[in-house]
């Protein structure tokens, strides 16, 4: 048995956006609707490292890094959580929505959220800034005089919970770019 | 001009530089929640089925600006791009800033530049040497323009489908007055306007024939269904814009009216705004989303579940707004006020 205090979620089976582009691909940037994106450069990939003690790894695929919300559901191995730790960013305004806790389809917890817009400069008061992007890119290239940030929400369960899924609400504001489980 | 941006991304491209003039009169920043209080909903057909009105505001904006710093917006249309820039010049040779439109496909500086042709609105803060200072409050960029790029902006922003005349905005303040915080009589009827208006209501200045408050869900969401039916996609796509736009606009509505529940102290009545306010946006959301891949058939159920979800959202506050209102206005106010504009009379 994994006893280990923090599970990285493997977000890859789940990624559908691209919210993180470079000079080859500002075509692919669809944080928002009209294709702004965050400099890819700084952002680790496939790498863990900690923020504030608690580990995440992000994961990217085939341009593809991050999860928008969309009703869909993450299974993992069983474990006993007090903790969850979202790193994300909203498009359009600060978004609040829920997720929901489950131990093989039976409802467990309903929690709420909260992911700021990725260039919040009066974000949500629990959001941490986890991350800050020297500029934004749009299709058409960078816009140097904005600043991107991905923020980091932590959801406290009243009471630890025995959970193999999370759902979420279909809320395709909000994008998911790593989810760290603490023990 | 003692600050160039007003960094409020919560209001539409004109009221945010209507707030920044304001503050430059000046007015208190923290009386500006008490301004954008307007949280109605109004739906009107129109002669054209592709064209129709979607909208949170029954009242003038300028109605506020009185009643609230004693100050007024002054509006003047201008047909050529040399008038125009006159008139610029004159205002900012007074001193004061000016409120100019331009067509955002010829606006540098923006996102959309040589990209996308919409309306526009942005400050002029200042005018020396050939040079414009500007503050488009709303993509958050201080720059300069000179006189020919200006000219080119205007004249080209004049041929746009969507200009037949350049507005000029300016504010003048013609009462010394109101620069302070409103007092509860002016809290409880802002929220009293807000309950009528989502009972049903068509008050002050919404047209006539409009579907005000629930009642607008119901053509809104015919709306929303007739988008997958229609073949020209021109049609299609300008019914979709108006939905946009208006949902957007809603949504800054409920979060601008959070603002002022929590300046009055309401925070769990402000925090319940604040999930409206995000809610209508991710059907906004869903809207653009269906637009950008034109597959209004695909999404339709998901916009429509999302409707759902707002309008009761809506219908809670409006239940919330009756609790309100009995508690601020208890015996006979509160007993003419609830015959009067019972929800469900609607009268």
């Amino acid at each position: 048995m994994n006893t280990q205090p923090f599970i990285c979620l493997d977000m890859t089976s789940c990624l559908n956006n691209c919210g993180t582009t470079d000079n080859s691909s500002y075509q692919h940037g669809y944080l928002s609707s009209s294709g702004v994106s965050l400099p890819r450069e700084n952002i680790l990939f496939h790498t863990p490292f900690e923020f504030n003690d608690i580990p995440f790894v992000l994961f990217r695929q085939n341009y593809r890094d991050n999860m928008v919300t969309e009703g869909q559901a993450i299974q993992f191995p069983e474990a006993r959580i007090s903790k969850i730790h979202v790193l994300g960013a909203s498009s359009d305004v600060n978004m609040s929505d829920y997720m929901y806790l489950k131990h093989n389809e039976t409802l467990l917890s309903k929690e709420k959220m909260m992911l700021s817009h990725f260039a919040s400069e009066a974000p949500f008061a629990r959001n941490v800034c986890i991350l800050e992007t020297a500029g934004l890119n749009t299709l058409d290239g960078p816009l140097a005089h904005r600043t991107g940030r991905l923020w980091l929400d932590i959801l406290h369960l009243t009471e630890p919970l025995e959970i193999n899924q999370l759902t979420f609400e279909d809320n395709p504001c909000m994008h998911i770019f790593g989810i760290t489980l603490e023990r | 001009m003692t600050f160039t941006l007003y960094k409020e991304a919560r209001l539409n491209c004109l009221y945010v530089n209507i707030a920044a003039a304001l503050l430059r009169l000046p007015v208190l920043k923290e009386s500006l929640p008490f301004l954008f209080n307007q949280a109605g909903l109004y739906y009107q057909d129109t002669q054209d089925e592709d064209e129709f009105v979607l909208s949170p505001y029954y009242r003038e904006l300028d109605d506020y600006i009185g009643e609230l710093f004693g100050a007024r917006v002054c509006r003047k249309g201008y047909a050529g791009g040399e008038s125009y820039m006159g008139a610029l010049k004159n205002v900012l040779g007074t001193g004061r800033s000016a409120i100019i439109e331009a067509d955002i496909f010829y606006l540098p500086h923006s996102g959309f530049y040589n990209r996308s042709h919409f309306p526009h609105a942005l400050e002029v803060i200042g005018y020396k040497d050939g040079v414009f200072e500007i503050c488009d409050h709303y993509y958050v960029y201080h720059g300069t323009l000179t006189d020919a790029e200006f000219r080119f902006i205007f004249e080209s922003s004049l041929q746009s489908p969507f200009y037949k005349l350049l507005n000029l905005w300016n504010l003048e303040r013609h009462v010394t007055k109101g620069a302070g915080v409103p007092d509860a009589a002016f809290h409880s009827g802002v929220i009293r306007d807000n309950y009528r208006n989502m009972s049903g209501q068509a008050l002050y200045d919404c047209p006539a024939g409009s579907r005000a408050g629930l009642e607008a869900f119901e053509p809104i969401c015919r709306q929303i269904t007739r988008l997958k039916t229609m073949d020209q996609d021109a049609s299609k796509f300008k019914a979709a814009s108006y939905l946009y736009e208006g949902f957007r606009e809603i949504a800054n509505s409920r979060f601008q009216h959070h603002n002022f529940l929590k300046a009055i102290g309401e925070n769990e009545l402000a925090e319940s705004y604040l999930e409206a306010d995000q809610s209508w946006m991710v059907a906004a959301n869903l809207l653009m989303r269906a637009a950008t891949a034109n597959q209004f058939q695909h999404f339709e159920e998901r916009i429509l579940n999302r409707m759902q979800r707002v309008r009761e959202k809506e219908a809670d506050h409006l239940e919330l707004l009756r609790q309100w209102l009995e508690r601020a206005e208890p015996e006979g106010c509160g007993r003419s006020f609830m015959t009067q504009y019972s929800p469900r009379s609607g009268q």
